[in-house]
């Protein structure tokens, strides 16, 4: 046993991932919708709470998690994403120290631990949705540090670690819904790996997950109705609005769910997982415990899998969050192949070969989205600071999100979320909801309302509908926006012929 | 008898698929040559074929004696493909050790090659592919029993099927030196340098038409088979980024679950035959022979440039073999208490969710344009003189049953920047001369796809012709209003005459 290099190398391994996530948050990572969290972000540090005071459906714990980094950091993108690539390096971190625990005492736990960080940070899923302003990240490092914990906790006497467990879980459901399963998952089975003091163990398992979600339960009790709605009507009932009202949602949901089979990096960790997991089944060598834990992974990656087909519509980035667990399981499968496959060879041929393709299929994926690969918050910023450029101080911005956060511009109640605009809900619904109907927005816009607009040619009909040439003094082309400034008096547009 | 009834549903199906589905656009110029060949033309001597002749003069006994038509070339393509799936399966059976887990692997070994969409896709075509994956299948089985036995004709078949498979396609052409070499490396009886020259000899029986040929056509022969691929290949794309082209189709297999699988599978195969184990000394020679064919025939399509995916269709079969026996290493030693059957259904399903998932990809592919084609070409038969020419692609020659004048056999040549001299041995006229030939009224018809307004006026086609047909996506301008001169290539029209006498 040589514990020493092979930690030294791990760790050496580990901060070049985590460097490479931090390097690509800040070039690389772009994400249109990451600009609602980040405005409700800045909303809260602002004094607003999510549901009571602005439409968010989401679940809030990351726009809070992020309003206190920006706090103690700066109100930008680039701290957001810096928080996110952390967060995910961190999550990268633990699976693969797991990884490298279980295989301590084997010729592996290098080679094993390193395949695990690779075949985590580095899928391009992890990387571009994992390093953005959006709760991925967060949710990353919450549910394998909630696996391990509830790992941990069947083994070890302690109370900390079933109540850390539930803490962890409790937190990532309560930083993005689609970890909904992973309490639940690791709850079943922490009762049925428990045998000792197993009631003991659920209930602090319970009481972390309440803790958790204590932010959330305070908000559902101050506005119980703009809660449930965001929390659960919403994504039941209102997730096809706008767009998907228009398109077959089922048709994209198919290649959704399909698209692992054409995604080289998911494909590949695909298999070796199967093979991992055909290998735990069959082999007695491991202990019953370290079998029940990668048995834990295939039931976390299962159920998610399960809960994120149902979502309608789903995206590909809802995926991410098994990778961390396909992760592990495919560095047990790299270790499968090694050992029994090619027991004569070096530890790290298996491994090489696997993280090759792997690397290989990183390359081909980044090749073929080359354009989503694209950051534009240069130029959000740029328009943004032509915007705060001419707007008077305390002046109403008409403009998307992201443009709205990097002006660091509160909206107009009602313009804090765009997807908003598309629900059908009854007038008194709206209004407690602050939720604005196209309709309301504008006659926003038609009664002069907004200080200064925002509008992109040449699709946008807003500049001739609303004959904003003639009711705003400047007109301003930042890239490929125009932006509407200068109010003119309502008397003042009259009289213009 | 389960094996069989496999592999008798996988031929009816790639027969299915190759009367239906089947179709792309490079199988008219050799189903043309062949066409040629049964008019008593010789290629390269008689008409610019930029391949090696053997698989045209095959197609052309098919349609002598089964019908000139594209179906008689599908079909003995799907044949021929069904025949070298079921020489892989015949393989694999007799390899894997453990009795009980031969026959789901043999199916697995099978499935993984039939179901394969690329395979299904090429090998079912007017193209070299389903004769050339039968003659490499065989001349690999042949080679294997020929390292064991004594037999003398053993190795002098191995070498005829090698060499014919190089023949038909030159993309064969590294088999038959790979075999050569395997034998000589693991031939286990003392005369294995005699079994080695018998092959050689063997596979130099299939270039004998070859060397004929080139007798009488020394600088056109040398051409089309060798100067038009090292030098000419990329004349077709010139605005092209063909390196970069080759890269995507050489990554290809990772974005295809099948291509991936395979890979995946294979690679297991390989790990597991280089750490013996199991395998007898025997089963891992032979084993190796299919690494061999494999990693040099993959090698080798992956230099010409351009290159494409269909290539790789080659290569099939013996990936196939290796993933099977990956399939079995999985069993056997990283999960033994599974039961055969189950992981062999495992596997073939995830290959046939990738067949499902690569076919909706490809669905704009997946279409037959030969019932369209037929259209146009009766449409053409029947507006065009007895003796009349024709200007159009070459699967409207096909499909019209209509020799084209010399130098329209061939539509890539017309891209080639040649001397005059040397385009002239070889029967190439240049695009331009082609449409000065159009504008002249030298044609009684021509056939044209998608023509843009512009190019019909240039061309002069309204005032040259008195009737525009308009047939799917072409139109066929007919009935010519003057005659302003006759191409000099009578003897075109008299194939035309000729070749209506044998319909």
């Amino acid at each position: 046993m040589c514990p020493r290099p092979t930690a030294a190398l791990m760790t050496a391994l580990l901060g070049v991932v985590s460097a490479g996530l931090l390097i690509f948050s800040q070039t690389a990572a772009f994400y249109p919708d990451e600009g609602f969290h980040l405005l409700a972000a800045q909303l809260i540090l602002a004094g607003k709470k999510p549901y009571l005071d602005f439409f968010y459906p989401q679940a809030p714990l990351y726009a809070y998690f992020n309003a206190g980094w920006m706090w103690l950091f700066g109100d930008t993108w680039r701290t957001a994403h810096v928080f996110s690539a952390l967060m995910t390096a961190a999550g990268v971190a633990l699976a693969a120290c797991f990884v490298f625990t279980r295989m301590r005492g084997t010729r592996w736990e290098f080679a094993a631990g390193a395949a695990a960080g690779v075949f985590i940070g580095l899928h391009l899923l992890v990387m571009r949705f994992g390093t953005i302003g959006q709760p991925y990240g967060l949710c990353l490092f919450l549910i394998v540090g909630a696996f391990w914990l509830t790992a941990e906790s069947a083994i070890r006497p302690g109370k900390l670690w079933p109540l850390g467990a539930g803490f962890s879980a409790g937190a990532a459901a309560g930083a993005s819904l689609l970890s909904a399963p992973a309490p639940v998952i690791l709850l079943a089975w922490t009762i049925a790996r428990r045998r000792a003091r197993r009631l003991e163990s659920c209930l602090l398992f319970l009481g972390g997950a309440a803790a958790a979600w204590l932010p959330v339960l305070w908000l559902a009790a101050e506005a119980p109705r703009p809660a449930l709605f965001n929390l659960f009507q919403y994504h039941l009932f209102h997730r096809r609005a706008g767009y998907w009202a228009t398109h077959n949602v089922a048709l994209s949901d198919l290649r959704v769910l399909s698209g692992w089979l054409h995604s080289p990096q998911s494909f590949w960790i695909f298999l070796l997982a199967v093979l991992g997991l055909l290998w735990v089944s069959a082999e007695r060598e491991w202990g019953e415990h370290r079998r029940s834990e990668m048995y834990l992974c295939a039931f976390l990656v299962a159920g998610f899998a399960a809960f994120l087909a149902f979502t309608h519509p789903t995206f590909p980035q809802y995926f991410v969050v098994l990778i961390p667990f396909l992760g592990i399981l495919a560095s047990v499968g790299v270790y499968a192949v090694g050992s029994r496959l090619s027991p004569r060879a070096r530890p790290w041929t298996a491994p090489l070969a696997a993280l090759a393709v792997f690397l290989l299929g990183l390359g081909k994926t980044a090749y073929s989205q080359r354009d989503a690969l694209q950051n534009h918050w240069k130029e959000i910023e740029d328009i943004a600071r032509e915007i705060d450029r001419v707007t008077p101080e305390g002046g109403k911005v008409c403009a998307g999100e992201a443009i709205l956060f990097a002006a660091r511009r509160l909206p107009v109640s009602g313009l804090e979320n765009s997807y908003s605009h598309y629900l059908q809900l009854t007038p008194e619904l709206a209004a407690s909801l602050h939720v604005a109907g196209p309709a309301e927005v504008d006659k926003w816009i038609a009664a002069g309302v907004f200080d200064t607009i925002l509008t992109w040619p040449p699709d946008d009909p807003a500049p001739v509908r609303f004959d904003l040439a003639h009711r705003y003094a400047r007109r301003t082309k930042v890239h490929n926006c125009e932006i509407f400034s200068g109010k003119i008096a309502a008397s003042a547009v009259n009289s213009v012929p | 008898m389960l094996l069989s009834l496999v592999v008798i549903c996988l031929t009816a199906g790639l027969l299915f698929f190759s009367q239906t589905l089947a179709y792309y656009g490079d199988e008219a110029f050799h189903l043309l040559a062949s066409q040629l060949i049964l008019l008593g033309k010789t290629p390269y001597l008689d008409f610019f074929y930029p391949q090696a002749p053997l698989y045209a003069y095959w197609t052309a006994a098919c349609m002598r004696v089964f019908g000139n038509s594209w179906r008689t070339a599908h079909m003995f393509s799907a044949l021929l493909t069904g025949a070298a799936i079921a020489l892989l399966a015949g393989f694999i059976r007799a390899v894997i050790p453990e009795a009980r887990w031969r026959l789901p692997i043999s199916i697995t070994a099978v499935l993984l090659a039939g179901l394969n969409l690329l395979l299904i896709r090429f090998g079912t075509i007017g193209q070299a592919y389903g004769l050339c994956l039968f003659l490499i299948t065989a001349a690999f089985r042949l080679a294997v029993k020929a390292a064991d036995s004594s037999s003398g004709w053993l190795p002098v078949w191995a070498g005829i099927c090698a060499g014919a498979a190089a023949a038909s396609s030159l993309l064969c052409a590294p088999v038959a030196p790979i075999l050569l070499a395997w034998l000589i490396w693991y031939g286990s009886h003392a005369n294995r340098l005699k079994t080695a020259a018998r092959f050689a000899g063997g596979a130099a029986i299939p270039f004998l038409p070859l060397l004929w040929i080139s007798l009488g056509a020394p600088r056109q022969t040398l051409f089309n088979v060798i100067e038009y691929h090292l030098l000419y290949r990329k004349v077709g794309y010139p605005h092209y980024n063909i390196t970069l082209a080759d890269l995507s189709v050489l990554s290809g297999w990772l974005g295809s679950p099948q291509g991936l699988l395979l890979a995946f599978l294979s690679g297991l195969g390989v790990l597991s035959i280089a750490a013996g184990g199991e395998w007898n000394e025997a089963s891992r020679r032979n084993l190796y022979l299919c690494i061999w064919l494999g990693a040099g025939l993959g090698a080798y399509l992956a230099t010409p440039h351009p290159t494409f995916p269909q290539y790789f269709v080659l290569v099939i079969p013996f990936l196939s073999i290796l993933a099977s026996v990956g399939v079995y290493a999985i069993g056997s030693r990283i999960c033994p208490s599974i039961r055969p059957a189950r992981l062999a259904l495992a596997a073939i399903g995830l290959f046939a969710l990738g067949l499902a998932k690569s076919a909706y990809r490809q669905r704009s592919e997946l279409h037959s344009l030969w019932p369209e084609i037929e259209q146009i070409g009766r449409v053409v038969d029947q507006v065009t003189p007895r003796n009349g020419l024709i200007c159009a692609d070459e699967a409207i020659y096909v499909a019209a049953h209509r020799a084209p004048p010399p130098g329209l056999e061939h539509s890539d040549a017309h891209k080639l920047r040649l001397s005059p001299s040397l385009a002239s041995l070889l029967r190439v006229i240049p695009f331009a001369e082609r449409d000065q030939w159009i504008s002249e009224g030298r044609f009684d018809t021509v056939v044209m796809w998608f023509p843009s307004m512009e190019r019909v006026n240039t061309l002069g086609l309204p005032r040259l012709y008195a009737r525009a047909t308009k047939v799917g996506d072409c139109v066929i301008y007919s009935g010519r209003m003057a005659a302003v001169g006759r191409l000099a290539a009578r003897p075109a029209a008299q194939d035309t005459a000729s070749l209506n006498a044998r319909r």
